[in-house]
């Protein structure tokens, strides 16, 4: 049951706005998606066409704060292959992701992964314990990142506070 | 042939002896790999948070690589999408370009896109090609049951990365079949590894993987073969964790592409770092014939 103050009428414009998401309205809602994705398998309340249909239908709420909902898409592009419609649901996933960013509403693992690239650079810190393993091998050291030049570009693009929080 | 290689961030902290081997098997076959210096993580994460804080980050990192004057081997698929996307982004946009080169002069850096960025695989098929391959791949492996897993980011969105059909791939079974073992088919063969889900909801990440190694299973595979650091993590380091997790017994060892096409080339057990990897690999060395 959907009541009108759940829906929020510029939510799919805002989404629309958005070149890489523009398609969203075309969507028929043909689920030819859903057997494809990995996710739904496991979780069958996630799939690419009721999050397409929920941001269609303008539910703000169900979506861009749901933290355990809209993260858990692997962004394997499964449903953008095979869409008939050339969507591009994976796509439009990542605009809603960018939006709840803004919004800070991150889970918590993808948040401390956030925090460590802020921080060194890196998804996976690499340090004296891997660098050891390395020239076991015979490979080289792996090169220090200046950390101030990737920071800097986080900081002109306003994202630094988004990803370097602790809270 | 000479090539930049960017290594990203995975390979360095778990999957060093996937570039140990994937530089054995290049150099033999005539490729040349020079590090570039001061490279960050390839972006593909930030992509989730900002695209155009991603843009921005990924085309550092080609500036630098672009300093070197070389064509960007890579051996990551996320990676390679990353790095290919905002390559292709920045050479057809000019407006995207003024905007990042705008933030990147702060850092003394310009993107001028005069490189191409490629995947290793693609190399070897292109570059070095299947006649040369064979000549030095022996057909060691035969009566092997081989699964190749393919990662999601060689394959999807094709539109990006041309590597591949999407649906149907057969670059790195053909490749897998030069050893003379048989890449066999299995349920999901194209399916993502799960990785990407860990750090949202752990039971469903751990919950595809599981459901990939069971399938693999099925066909009574002797081995994975995968060519990505994340998917290699997740099958191989992981392993244990999933058998746990699930009250499983597996088992199954999991070999980049690079160390089994390294052990048809001749090279040996630790050269290729297969002591590293988590599961024994020890009954691969076995099925080999000579």
């Amino acid at each position: 049951m959907i009541d009108d103050d759940m829906i929020d009428s510029g939510f799919r414009m805002d989404v629309r706005n958005i070149a890489e998401s523009a398609k969203l309205m075309a969507c028929q809602q043909c689920g030819k998606c859903t057997p494809f994705c990995p996710i739904t398998r496991l979780n069958s309340d996630f799939s690419p066409r009721k999050l397409i249909r929920m941001t269609q239908l303008g539910l703000h709420k169900r979506v861009v704060p749901n933290k355990k909902y809209l993260w858990l898409c692997a962004n394997c592009y499964a449903c953008s292959e095979i869409c008939s419609q050339q969507i591009d649901p994976t796509e439009i996933i990542v605009s809603l992701k960018n939006m709840a960013a803004r919004i800070k509403k991150i889970p918590v693992g993808k948040k401390s992964m956030y925090g460590q690239i802020a921080k060194t650079g890196l998804v996976f810190e690499v340090g004296e314990e891997q660098n050891a393993i390395r020239e076991e091998m015979g490979l080289d050291p792996f090169s220090e990142v200046d950390v101030s030049q990737t920071e800097h570009i986080l900081k002109a693009t306003g994202v630094y506070d988004i990803m370097a929080r602790r809270k | 042939m000479d090539f930049s290689l960017f290594l990203g961030c995975a390979i360095p902290f778990q999957e060093s002896n996937y570039e140990l081997s994937a530089r054995k098997v290049m150099g033999e076959l005539g490729v040349n790999l020079e590090n570039i210096p001061g490279a960050a993580c390839c972006g593909h994460e930030i992509e989730q948070v900002d695209r155009d804080a991603y843009m921005v980050w990924a085309a550092r990192n080609l500036c630098i690589a672009e300093e070197m004057d070389l064509d960007i081997a890579v051996l990551c698929p996320s990676c390679f999408l990353t790095l290919k996307t905002v390559d292709q982004t920045l050479k057809n946009d000019p407006k995207k370009k003024v905007y990042v080169n705008d933030i990147l002069k702060d850092i003394g850096m310009e993107f001028k896109g005069t490189k191409e960025v490629r995947y290793w695989v693609q190399i070897l098929l292109d570059d070095v090609g299947m006649d040369r391959m064979r000549e030095l791949i022996s057909p060691d492996f035969k009566g092997a049951r081989l699964a190749v897993h393919y990662g999601c980011h060689i394959l999807r969105p094709s539109k990006v990365l041309n590597f591949d059909d999407p649906i149907r791939p057969r670059n790195i079974d053909d490749l897998v079949e030069l050893t003379g073992g048989t890449s066999v088919d299995y349920v999901d063969k194209t399916m993502c590894c799960g990785m990407p889900t860990l750090t949202s909801d752990m039971k469903v990440g751990l919950g595809i993987a599981r459901s990939k190694l069971d399938n693999v299973r099925k066909v009574n595979a002797d081995a994975m073969v995968t060519s990505c650091p994340i998917c290699h993590m997740m099958f191989d380091s992981n392993q244990p964790w999933i058998e746990k997790t699930f009250d499983e017994k597996y088992g199954i060892p999991v070999l980049h592409l690079s160390q089994l096409l390294g052990l048809a080339m001749g090279f040996d057990y630790k050269e290729l770092g297969l002591d590293r990897n988590t599961v024994d690999t020890k009954s691969i060395i076995k099925l080999k014939k000579s």
